[in-house]
């Protein structure tokens, strides 16, 4: 089965010139990976999970897939074939649809619910009996009232909002839905709603979803596969399930442990992730966790670890995986006790 | 206090424009708008208000002071002053809404282009804002009107060019501001066309600063107009203009100081009208900008 979107060593640089640059011309300004050789792949139907921390590119990637920015190296192909010019990326665009982080701030706010759910058929040129039926089925399909398609954006609350951008991106029955923090800023109870939507229309109508958040609680529940960043690279990928029950990054397992349980007798174990991200501007020697990872040894912070693919379709991107099952949760613990005394401005950094 | 007015706009029906009665509300405000009305309809039936022709000469009658036949005299070739400035308000409106809404038009259009545009664009219209906006207002008027001589048409060119740089930036900044938010990247997604995303997606969301603006220039051209009828640059004699009046009036003001008077008082008043009705308008259209007054 050919992937419905995949990227190949997908890097994003942008240079950063400095006035002195660009007037004297001297020397090339410095570059910087926002998104360093992503390759990821999504096959139909499927439904994978971008997780990553503010910063990790995460949001840089879905909107490099969809042509938003240029990519600097590697390819995107969709449903196999390569995607490079504007035209190609037209098409992409054509066939997916993007949900953004602020339902309210994604709806044009002139603009009559009705005619923003009819307008991706008017610009599409697509077939539309009569556009106030189509609105109102649409509205039906996500569970608004009829009434709605004379509301303005700045009437609906924002799971009714969600609800409108989610009729929108699907109004023409995409291939992918790239879903950008999708229950970000709502109420719990309306994550609930929002989550089951999306999983009853994906059903109906088979389309594969990338859903980029940070929200692992919520990902568990809706991905098939995780895909984990750090500082535009990839870490891990891997089925959910077995990502949860055996993390084999360490970064994965920071995150997984920092997740809140709700279970008042259990005491957090150290706050498993210390520090924050790095920046891009001055990326960590080595394998670029090494500031913050437990488990770092010298070979961490001398050499950058290559990609690997291990058994059960999971990757990793780690000198020392994770991988005893068993074993996995004291030895990270010990590693985590270990760590807390640890200086972190022993660190050794490289200004590209 | 936009609260309330968020509050007042999803009542559908209940009250509708509640803002707009609580702009009318304000006495002043109230004031402006029947005074810009009351300018609006004498300068549309002008011929039919004013008791005589503004241009009949009759040099018998000259410099008469106010009386029953001539309720503001006649000035220094006799003619009826009351007419004159009847039909000023037609010149004075006509000259400042066309020349405003020129610039208007052009500023939005250059204003979206450069905040939308490619960014060499953006510099190279940026920059004919600037110089455009260098060029002091009198000293351009003057070099135009020597070159085409002085006139509406030449008026309107000049007020027109020296004010859209300003309408343009402002467009500019409110593009710039909008053009990366999240529902203009979506429009891009879907492909829109530039067209559509400028004059469907981003000008209603722009607009509204620039009519506020557009408002209180119009007291501005007014006195631009009447400033350079004064100093015989503006719309041609026989043509009566409050400017041209107060210049007439200028040469006799001891004998006859009520030629001033009645021709300045419009222009005070017009002034002072189109500038309130321009900071209600403000405070109706944004209510973020209001300073001070309450609602």
């Amino acid at each position: 089965m050919t992937p419905i979107i995949t990227t190949e060593e997908l890097s994003v640089t942008f240079a950063r010139r400095r006035l002195s640059d660009r007037l004297l011309g001297l020397s090339p300004p410095p570059e910087f990976n926002i998104l360093d050789k992503v390759s990821l792949a999504l096959m139909p139907g499927e439904t994978l999970g971008l997780v990553g921390e503010s910063g990790s590119g995460k949001t840089t990637l879905a909107r490099t897939m969809l042509g938003l920015n240029r990519a600097s190296e590697g390819e995107i192909r969709f449903e196999g074939r390569p995607v490079k010019t504007q035209p190609d990326f037209r098409m992409v665009r054509r066939k997916s649809a993007m949900m953004f982080q602020d339902p309210v701030a994604s709806l044009s706010p002139r603009q009559k619910v009705g005619a923003l759910l009819t307008e991706p058929f008017v610009i599409r040129r697509m077939a539309m009996h009569d556009r106030k039926a189509t609105a109102k089925s649409l509205l039906a399909q996500v569970g608004l009232p009829a009434s709605f398609v004379e509301r303005y954006p700045h009437e609906l609350s924002g799971g009714q909002a969600r609800r409108v951008g989610v009729a929108r991106a699907l109004a023409l029955k995409p291939s992918l839905l790239i879903a950008d923090e999708p229950t970000a800023g709502l109420d719990v109870s309306v994550q609930g709603d929002i989550l089951n939507l999306i999983a009853e229309l994906k059903e109906e109508l088979a389309f594969a979803s990338m859903i980029v958040t940070h929200n692992l609680a919520m990902v568990r529940h809706v991905s098939d596969r995780l895909a984990i960043m750090y500082l535009g690279r990839l870490v891990e990928t891997g089925p959910t399930q077995d990502v949860f029950d055996a993390p084999l990054h360490p970064y994965t397992a920071s995150l997984i442990k920092s997740e809140p349980v709700p279970d008042p007798r259990r005491r957090r174990e150290s706050l498993a992730i210390k520090g924050e991200i790095p920046s891009v501007f001055r990326r960590p020697q080595g394998c670029e966790f090494h500031t913050r990872c437990p488990v770092a040894r010298e070979l961490c912070r001398a050499a950058t670890p290559s990609y690997r693919a291990l058994s059960g379709n999971r990757t990793v991107r780690c000198h020392f995986p994770l991988e005893n099952r068993g074993q996995e949760p004291e030895v990270l613990n010990s590693a985590f006790a270990n760590s807390r005394g640890k200086k972190h401005d022993q660190v050794e950094y490289r200004s590209t | 206090m936009s609260s309330v007015a968020e509050l007042g706009a999803s009542i559908p029906d209940r009250q509708r424009f509640p803002r707009l009665r609580a702009m009318m509300s304000d006495p002043v405000i109230a004031i402006a708008v029947l005074l810009v009305a009351g300018f609006f309809i004498t300068a549309a039936f002008a011929p039919w208000i004013a008791p005589y022709s503004p241009t009949k000469i009759d040099v018998l009658n000259k410099l008469q002071p106010p009386s029953a036949a001539h309720w503001f005299g006649t000035d220094h070739l006799g003619r009826d002053l009351l007419s004159r400035v009847i039909y000023g308000a037609r010149t004075a409106l006509m000259i400042a809404i066309v020349s405003v809404a020129i610039a208007g038009v052009i500023g939005m259009l250059l204003g979206l282009i450069a905040g939308y545009g490619p960014r060499w664009l953006d510099g190279i219209l940026v920059l004919t804002f600037d110089s455009l906006n260098s060029l002091p207002m009198i000293m351009f008027a003057l070099a135009i009107i020597t070159v085409m001589g002085a006139g509406t048409g030449t008026l309107i060119l000049v007020i027109a060019m020296t004010s859209f740089p300003s309408y343009a930036r402002l467009i500019r900044a409110q593009t710039l501001a909008l053009k990366n938010s999240d529902y203009i990247v979506a429009e891009r997604l879907l492909d829109a066309s530039p067209p559509r995303i400028l004059f469907v997606h981003l000008l209603p969301n722009v607009i509204g600063p620039l009519i506020i603006l557009l408002s209180m220039d119009i007291p501005v051209v007014i006195m631009v107009e009447a400033g350079l009828s004064f100093l015989g640059l503006g719309v041609r004699p026989p043509t009566p203009s409050w400017g041209s009046i107060l210049y007439d009036g200028y040469t006799s003001i001891r004998s006859a100081p009520y030629m001033v008077i009645f021709g300045g008082l419009p222009l005070v008043l017009a002034t002072l009208g189109f500038t309130f009705l321009g900071e209600g308008l403000r405070d109706y259209l944004d209510p973020r900008m209001k300073v001070g007054r309450p609602a």
